[in-house]
């Protein structure tokens, strides 16, 4: 009996000491906050939030303006000038408003990681994968990638999530999370040619040494191609009829609507003048 | 360090008054650079090449029995292979056959257009006394589906008929792309580079010009006149034709008494390009002087659609010529060359 007391009595005084510690933190936190802390807080925003918006404008300019072979290398620095302006900014905020002892920090991490944790999971979870991304280079800004069925030109490497531009001249926003869950396609991988793959169908009765002679001419032939690259026809056959695949270079990946364009335009036009044949629609089962 | 000690030395000397040159004093000697014969490396170089290869040939039945003479697009190799075979340094004993220079337009007949001229001649000669100048190979094919059938007549002729020795002229960049496209160099490995020139070669080829014209030049300084002529040859990366116009381009007059003075060495301005502007500039350097349609053919487009960017860039004088002959102006080769490997084309290593 006296044993149990004795605990309640202890355990009493430790919560009331622990809450008046926190409660005086507390105090002694808002105390800090000043007008003038305040004021410098907001300039560092604005200052990092104008940062941000420059170094965008200034990474797209100076990328489109230099010569191709570089373009990709400046855009691709976007996302670390990004990174730099809010480790700055953060540090900055964080050295106005924070007490860097061993205590203030214990006592802001542990309240802080379980407010984040529940109410920003999806938010923390996607710039940790932006992190990761940076490191692992899954995409780039520049980039042809298909992720999530979404495929397009990486434009923009955000905190939270990356914009790509489809074909069909659409911005999409995928979070970097996506990353954990999904496979990304990348088709040039940092660099500026990417493949592009043509598919081709024909009737049975074609020659096929003809049709693949006609093929790699067209790569071979189009202005587009980066012909120091291979170019690669497959046949496979269908029930319906014979399906060729013409794998080639384009020489800026930003061409490759006009490049695909521009293969099948010529390609078809010899076809027509080999009198090939086009099969008919495959059956419905 | 080097381009701040020639300016210095330039500006040294003493200060004149000076005036752009009189239109008929450009006009004539412009006249006299497009007459000027190629600088005496360049037919040596073939020449040379060109003997030793026949001599081998002739004697040896698996030796090649082709040379090929490379240049830059900004280059008339043909002209080249012209002079040395005027020069009477062939064989007595071997007659020349010389394939048309002109394009071979039409795509779908090259290859039979290329048999009638190849096979009309005399009959084949048993004793190897053939020689058949192909005289610019980027004029036989064209770069379209089917466009390439030119280049693998040859091809195939050429090494079936052993007993035809024969001299091929092509631009670099031609011949890059056909190694691409068709391994060209397994098929031709004996290939002779016109060679760049440098500052006194320069200025011994155009010392004939200063002769024959009777105009008074100022001389400069030794030391300077070298700078002068070094920054020349590297400004134009060795080619002559591009030297000439650069020169020219350099000239001032001086009115007193009537002395043409060779200033700094400088480019035109060259403006942005856009991306149809260098895909139809590489064409063009592909193909050498081109006419309007099968540049079009080249480019995959029709003759409407690549109109507007050839009118600018024949306003802004990167392109010269009519729309039955156009071609890219030298004087811009060395930057357009630049610019074009910095986007990605394909741009062979030497000029």
């Amino acid at each position: 009996m006296f044993n149990v007391t004795f605990h309640h009595w202890w355990i009493d005084i430790v919560y009331f000491s622990q809450v008046s510690q926190t409660g005086k933190r507390i105090q002694q936190l808002l105390e800090q906050i000043t007008a003038a802390k305040l004021t410098k807080a907001a300039f560092v925003l604005i200052l990092a939030s104008v940062g941000m918006k420059a170094s965008e404008r200034i990474v797209n300019q100076v990328s489109e303006r230099i010569p191709q072979r570089y373009r990709l290398r400046v855009k691709q620095s976007l996302p670390v000038w990004r990174a730099i302006i809010l480790v700055i900014a953060s540090v900055t905020l964080l050295n106005l408003f924070v007490d860097f002892s061993s205590n203030s920090v214990f006592a802001l991490t542990g309240s802080a990681a379980v407010a984040v944790g529940f109410a920003f999971k999806d938010y923390a979870s996607s710039v940790i994968a932006g992190i990761v991304a940076l490191f692992e280079a899954p995409y780039r800004v520049g980039d042809r990638i298909d992720i999530d069925g979404q495929y397009g030109e990486v434009v923009d490497y955000g905190f939270r999530g990356i914009r790509i531009k489809t074909l069909q001249d659409e911005i999409v926003t995928i979070p970097h999370n996506k990353l954990w869950t999904h496979t990304v396609a990348n088709a040039n991988n940092g660099r500026l040619e990417a493949q592009v793959v043509t598919d081709f169908y024909l009737a049975h009765g074609v020659d096929i040494q003809r049709v693949i002679d006609i093929l790699t001419q067209a790569a071979y032939t189009s202005k587009y191609s980066q012909v120091s690259l291979p170019v690669v026809v497959s046949v496979e056959e269908k029930p319906w009829g014979t399906a060729f695949q013409l794998k080639s270079y384009v020489m800026d990946v930003r061409e490759e609507t006009s490049y695909k364009t521009d293969l099948i335009k010529r390609a078809k036009q010899a076809f027509y003048q080999a009198g090939f044949t086009y099969p008919g629609l495959p059956v419905q089962e | 360090m080097r381009a701040w000690l020639i300016s210095s030395q330039e500006k040294s000397e003493p200060e004149i008054s000076l005036e752009e040159l009189p239109v008929e004093i450009t006009e004539s000697l412009s006249r006299a650079t497009q007459a000027l014969p190629s600088p005496a490396n360049h037919r040596e170089a073939v020449q040379n090449a060109l003997s030793q290869a026949l001599e081998t040939w002739q004697k040896d039945d698996e030796a090649e029995n082709s040379l090929v003479v490379l240049g830059s697009p900004a280059e008339d190799v043909t002209r080249v292979l012209d002079e040395v075979l005027k020069a009477n340094q062939i064989p007595s004993e071997m007659s020349v056959r010389r394939l048309p220079a002109a394009r071979v337009t039409d795509s779908e007949t090259i290859a039979t257009k290329l048999a009638v001229v190849a096979e009309n001649a005399s009959e084949l000669t048993p004793d190897k006394q053939e020689l058949v100048v192909v005289p610019s190979l980027s004029r036989y094919f064209l770069r379209c589906i089917g466009g390439l059938e030119g280049i693998v007549y040859l091809r195939d002729r050429i090494a079936q008929q052993r007993s035809r020795f024969w001299l091929i002229g092509c631009n670099r960049w031609a011949w890059q792309y056909l190694d691409y496209v068709g391994q060209i160099q397994a098929y031709f490995e004996q290939t002779v580079s016109i060679p760049a020139l440098g500052g006194g070669e320069i200025k011994e080829w155009l010392q004939s010009l200063r002769n024959e014209t009777g105009l008074d030049f100022t001389e400069k300084m030794p030391e300077a006149e070298r700078a002068y002529f070094e920054r020349l040859a590297e400004s134009s990366l060795g080619v002559a034709e591009v030297a000439a116009r650069l020169w020219l381009r350099s000239l001032s007059y001086q009115p007193d008494n009537k002395h043409i003075v060779p200033e700094k060495v400088s480019f035109p301005n060259f403006r942005d390009l856009s991306a149809s502007d260098r895909y139809l500039l590489y064409s063009l350097l592909l193909h050498g002087p081109i006419n309007l349609p099968n540049l079009a053919t080249s480019l995959g487009e029709t003759e409407s659609e690549i109109h507007p960017p050839l009118r600018r860039l024949r306003q802004v004088g990167l392109i010269e010529g009519n729309s039955s002959s156009l071609q890219v102006n030298p004087l811009h080769y060395p930057r357009l060359r630049s610019e074009l490997k910095q986007n990605n084309f394909l741009v062979p290593g030497e000029n």
